[in-house]
């Protein structure tokens, strides 16, 4: 077709554009809605899968995990919805692994792992207020206020053995020499005896009552082990935030901040935070929300936490402060906690800060404070529970996700302290095996009479394994040293290991890399297998995936029903068209002439609206990003990789928007442009009217 | 009246058959989606109650804490069969009621282990329970005897266990020590839903050893009601929450949580001895209904979107054939038609389409889902957690249907309604004047 030819077609396109106005609207609306839906929701999907690839290659996960192929399970670093940790074969030898890795080209650096849970008991209220009696008695203080303390909480727990007896088996209930412990702590002859000596008497506490106290709070913590020093250099987002990080060569814990405040913050203090950066941050009232209103009601019932923290002196200064503050005369402690904590949108900036200010600087805000020893019991993987005690160095938090549950989830422990909870034969474990296999002359058991030798006579099924137990009277004496105990660096790089964190020099190599890895592990022999970010994050990486699939599906869906409306559209408009059709055939046009003006009128509709819509889809956007959409609860903090989404607009988003929109109204006018093209003159002709 | 209004409207649509198909066409595609969606909803809420109510749940449970201090708890009914006493009086549409052992423990074999719920079942006074899973190997009965425990078949990938094998269960008691029980693999199951990853039974007298406590105490009690009563849960449980405070037990407020949520504000009250917490299945499952409201929220957003051009295409096709049916028009007006005659011709045009289309959709979306529920197609595990189930299942039934179809015709009625109306407001004269 000469190019004159398409000059007169366009011509006549667009007067019929102007001419049948209402199918143009038509037409034209639907489109601008449809390239206007594809431009925003595809460069949303986009930013949220930037900003959580961020996220999760920046907090924990590398570009890529290596681990050994012989798992049971994929890896899962971030922790699935098994609430059980994958099981991971183990890799014997990290420094092998490590030169492996190193050896593929694009491997810029890799970080030794270990992921793990175990349950932690946040020392119990007696043994806090046990050792706070020893420092006094050590500097000779006078103690007499913390020893009313301790034998009130005595006689506490003497109730509470009483109350056990309903559902507790007799069998096994605490045997009567528990309770004639207890019982003997709380008579006067014991604490005459306590006066002349303390020392003994404290023994008896530690060892024979604190035990049978059993409201230490149980916690449930996730935790990497790695080597602190490489973590925190290859994930540079990482910041301390309290205290220190792990010293290099030392053993260590520290805590992700969330978890800190989440877990270890005294709950009431938590919730006061949680009510002021609604009010403040997110707009929020308490009388117009019902988690607040929660939050109000559970901090004026939930004061006990905060009255078993104070002794006499404590007491009496609470007493009177809050008096003072609420003009009561009531003389209750608990009582007058609870009306302090019943706060309303008028007090709550003030008894907030009269609680940050008066009161919390007398009481713990956190159950364990850095510096403090945390004791860590887990199942190792054959099934007993082993306890490692470390030393809390510090809180750490990744910066832009400091409120994200899902990047703050996981502690930090070293490599060598992970090695030993998890099971594995660490140096130092053999070492004392075999002193102590020596000291005890272990002897050869036979193979037949083995479980007689081990275990004496055959006892019921039953076992209580009370491994903690066992091993306290040995663990006592040397607890200094078993907390601030150090390892050779060669022991670290040397052991065995779960899996490790790549950090790629170019990430756009991803998949060659990984086979490139993957190929390395055949060659050096180790059984490695590499998972790209968004497999090793399980589901939260396919969370992507998944949305774009369904935008996808929408968008087609959407777009095949508006098809045929504008198919429809489209037919209706050409029959209207018939006589003139039919003219513009008798005066010699051929039917390649009227399928092309039709099919450019079309695609003149489609453009120009497609056009409009991915322009203000663009302004949109452009809008949005400047503004930022705010993450309204913890999870959207790691979906956007930080307080905000600033959505950002790319070409490919308006190009595929524009490809859509002109394929969608390209096919919709080849129906009524073969309708139109059987149109005859005659036919134009007999048309009555 | 109405009977001619039809036939006129049934004569127009077959005269403009192409417009009128490919209109039936949107609208027919729009409902059988809905239905698929709403299909799909259902179906995952069936999934999330037949998995529910078989494993962990009955319809209301009567669970509780049992504090022995102040903050520490354990989720004990003590007293389990004088509970049980009352809690029959109270809900009369029982259909029946079991007890079930709470726990959580590591579970060992030779070669894996696992984190997993633990329930303690009393297999013989558990007709229900038996019928509804379907056992691979072993049997299930065998559950009465101590220390056997039942697993499901995904469980085997980690443990590589088969009956008869030994199974070591070790967790953690009331006081803080762990203890540890040998058990033997008496039945593998065959997997119900998501939740029989990580849920194992074991016979409710091996829990109480496991847990160290008495042999009168339970997990939870778990009401059963007939399906037709399924409606008025909410207030079954209400009463029920009464009726148990009436008869002196001490309960908890509402809270609509899975109870294994509840440990951390329980512990931080401060009472202590038993208290009774009344929930329903769907609050034991809570932290997995938000799949649902995402899922119902895209759905209506998608549907939204596909209503409004719809829309916009039968007005677009009602305008036209007014244009071109003016003189029609004019010559019934002027042979008697009333205004509310020639609006009602139109809407009759307009519904009966949409009827058409929708009973048309209708059944064709029942049928891609009888399609797909034959063919069970299998879901990637990113989709298992939405689905609740290993396979995709679609849940049609004849009220959702009829609904669809109720839907569709209002939306076109309502759709023609301002073009009909516009339509009967012609003066005859000119309409009947009027050229093209």
């Amino acid at each position: 077709m000469k190019f004159a030819t398409l000059g007169v077609i366009a011509q006549i396109a667009f007067r019929n554009l102007f001419a049948s106005r209402l199918k143009t609207l038509i037409v034209g609306g639907i489109i601008f809605f449809g390239a206007l839906l594809v431009v925003v929701g595809t460069s949303l999907v986009d930013s949220i899968d930037a900003a959580m690839s961020r996220s999760i290659i920046g907090s924990v996960a590398g570009h890529i995990q290596v681990y050994s192929s012989k798992s049971k399970d994929v890896l899962e670093v971030m922790g699935g919805f098994a609430l059980d940790g994958p099981d991971i074969a183990e890799l014997d030898d990290f420094a092998k692994v490590r030169q492996t890795l190193l050896s593929v080209p694009n491997v810029a650096s890799v970080v030794p792992m270990g992921i793990g849970g175990a349950v932690i008991t946040s020392g119990n209220t007696i043994d806090i207020a046990l050792e706070k009696l020893r420092d006094q008695v050590r500097g000779k203080a006078n103690h007499d206020a913390q020893k009313g303390h301790v034998r009130q909480m005595v006689s506490v727990l003497g109730r509470d053995m009483d109350t056990a007896k309903v559902v507790r088996d007799e069998a096994t209930l605490a045997t009567t020499e528990d309770a004639e412990a207890v019982a003997r702590a709380g008579t006067d002859a014991f604490w005459a005896e306590f006066d002349k000596d303390p020392l003994a008497g404290l023994e008896f506490l530690e060892n024979r009552v604190a035990p049978q106290a059993t409201d230490a709070d149980m916690l449930f913590l996730r935790y990497v082990g790695t080597d602190p020093g490489v973590f925190s250099k290859t994930f540079d987002r990482q910041r301390i935030i309290d205290g220190t990080t792990i010293p290099e060569g030392k053993r260590g814990f520290l805590f992700s901040k969330y978890v800190y405040e989440e877990q270890l913050k005294l709950k009431t203090a938590r919730r006061l935070d949680r009510i002021d950066d609604a009010i403040r941050n997110r707009g929020k009232t308490i009388a117009g929300d019902d988690e607040l209103q929660r939050f109000v009601k559970e901090n004026s019932n939930q004061v006990r936490e905060i009255l078993l923290q104070l002794d006499t002196p404590g007491t009496e200064l609470f007493r009177r402060k809050l008096q003072e503050e609420l003009g009561s005369t009531e003389a209750d402690v608990g009582k007058l906690l609870a009306a302090f904590f019943k706060t309303d949108d008028r007090t709550f900036a003030r008894r907030h800060r009269f609680f940050y200010d008066e009161l919390a600087p007398n009481l713990d805000l956190y159950r364990i404070r850095v510096g403090d020893t945390l004791t860590i019991k887990a199942f190792t993987k054959s099934g007993y529970v082993q306890s490692v005690k470390l030393r809390v160095y510090g809180t750490f938090a990744f910066q832009g996700l400091e409120r994200s549950q899902l990047a703050g989830a996981l502690n930090l422990m070293d490599i060598v302290s992970f090695r030993e909870l998890y099971g594995f034969m660490t140096a130092e474990r053999e070492q004392e095996m075999l002193a102590l296999k020596a000291a005890v002359q272990a002897r050869d058991v036979s193979r037949d009479r083995a479980e007689e030798d081990l275990f004496g006579k055959k006892e019921e099924d039953i076992r209580t394994v009370e491994v903690a137990v066992a091993s306290e009277p040995m663990a006592r004496p040397r607890r200094e040293q078993t907390v601030d105990r150090a390892y050779d660096p060669q022991e670290l790089v040397r052991g065995p290991i779960l899996n490790a964190a790549v950090i790629v020099k170019d990430p756009r190599g991803l998949a060659q890399t990984m086979s490139d890895i993957e190929a390395a592990g055949v060659r050096a022999g180790l059984p490695l297998k590499a998972l790209s970010w968004q497999q090793s994050s399980g589901l939260i990486g396919q969370f992507v995936t998944m949305m774009r699939a369904v935008l996808t599906i929408a968008v087609l869906i959407i777009f095949v029903v508006a098809l045929v409306i504008i198919n429809n559209a489209l037919v209706m408009a050409t029959l209207e068209r018939v006589q003139e059709i039919g003219t513009l055939r008798a005066v010699g046009a051929q039917r390649r002439f009227i399928l092309a003006m039709l099919i450019i009128e079309a695609l003149v509709v489609g453009i120009i609206f497609g056009a409009l819509g991915a322009g203000v889809g663009a302004v949109v956007v452009a809008t949005i990003g400047k503004i930022g959409i705010p993450a309204s609860n913890d999870i959207f903090f790691f979906f956007f990789s930080g307080p905000r989404l600033y959505p950002t607009l790319s070409t490919v988003n308006v190009l595929v928007a524009l490809a859509i929109v002109f394929v969608v109204s390209g096919v919709s006018s080849f129906y009524p442009g073969y309708l139109a093209m059987r149109v005859t003159p005659r036919q134009a002709m007999q048309t009555e009217d | 009246m109405a009977f001619v209004n039809l036939r006129i409207a049934a004569r127009s649509l077959i005269q403009h058959r192409r417009r009128s198909l490919f209109l039936a066409t949107a609208l027919a595609a729009v409902t059988a989606l809905l239905v698929l969606l709403q299909g799909l909803s259902a179906g995952i809420r069936e999934t999330m109650l037949h998995t529910a109510t078989t494993l962990t749940s009955g319809h209301v449970n009567v669970g509780g804490f049992f504090k022995v201090a102040a903050g520490q708890s354990a989720p004990i009914v003590s007293g389990a069969e004088k509970v049980m006493e009352a809690v029959k009086r109270a809900v009369p549409e029982m259909d029946f009621a079991v007890q079930r052992g709470r726990g959580w423990a590591k579970v060992i074999s030779d070669t894996g282990s696992m984190q997993a719920g633990i329930g303690g079942i009393d297999i013989k006074n558990e007709p229900e329970f038996k019928k509804v899973l379907s056992i691979v190997s072993g049997n299930i009965d065998d559950l009465a005897q101590p220390n056997t425990i039942l697993v499901f078949e995904e469980q085997l990938k980690k443990l590589e266990v088969k009956v008869g094998d030994a199974i070591t269960i070790s967790a953690q008691t009331p006081r803080g020590t762990a203890n540890t029980i040998d058990t033997r693999v008496v039945a593998i199951a065959k997997d119900v839903g998501l939740l029989s990853k990580w849920n194992v039974y074991i016979s409710a007298e091996t829990l109480h050893t496991l847990y160290q406590v008495r042999s009168d105490t339970t997990g939870a009690i778990q009401v059963h009601l007939k399906d037709r009563d399924l409606k008025k849960l909410g207030t079954i449980a209400a009463r029920l929450r009464n009726k148990l405070e009436a008869d002196g037990f001490r309960v908890m407020d509402p809270d609509p949580r899975a109870f294994w949520m509840k440990f951390e504000t329980v512990n931080r009250e401060d009472w202590t001895g038993q208290k009774l917490d009344v929930t329903t299945w769907e609050d034991e499952l809570s932290f997995m209904t938000w799949t649902l409201q995402l899922l119902d929220g895209l759905s209506a957003v998608l549907m939204l979107i596909l209503i409004a051009i719809v829309v916009t295409g039968i007005m677009n096709t009602m305008w036209i054939a007014i244009r071109e049916r003016t003189r029609e028009i004019g010559a019934l007006r002027a042979i008697g038609m009333q205004r509310g005659g020639v609006m009602r011709m139109f809407l009759a045009e307009s519904v009966l389409l949409g009827l058409t289309a929708g009973i048309g959709g209708a059944l064709l979306g029942a049928a891609i889902a009888a399609g797909v529920n034959a063919a069970r197609i299998e879901v990637p595990l990113s989709v298992q957690l939405f689905l609740m189930s290993d396979h995709l299942h679609l849940a049609v039934h004849p009220p959702l249907l009829v609904g669809a179809v109720i839907l569709i015709t209002a939306v076109t009625g309502l759709a023609a309604l301002y073009p009909s109306f516009r339509a009967a407001r012609l003066s005859p004269v000119r309409a009947m004047s009027h050229f093209g």
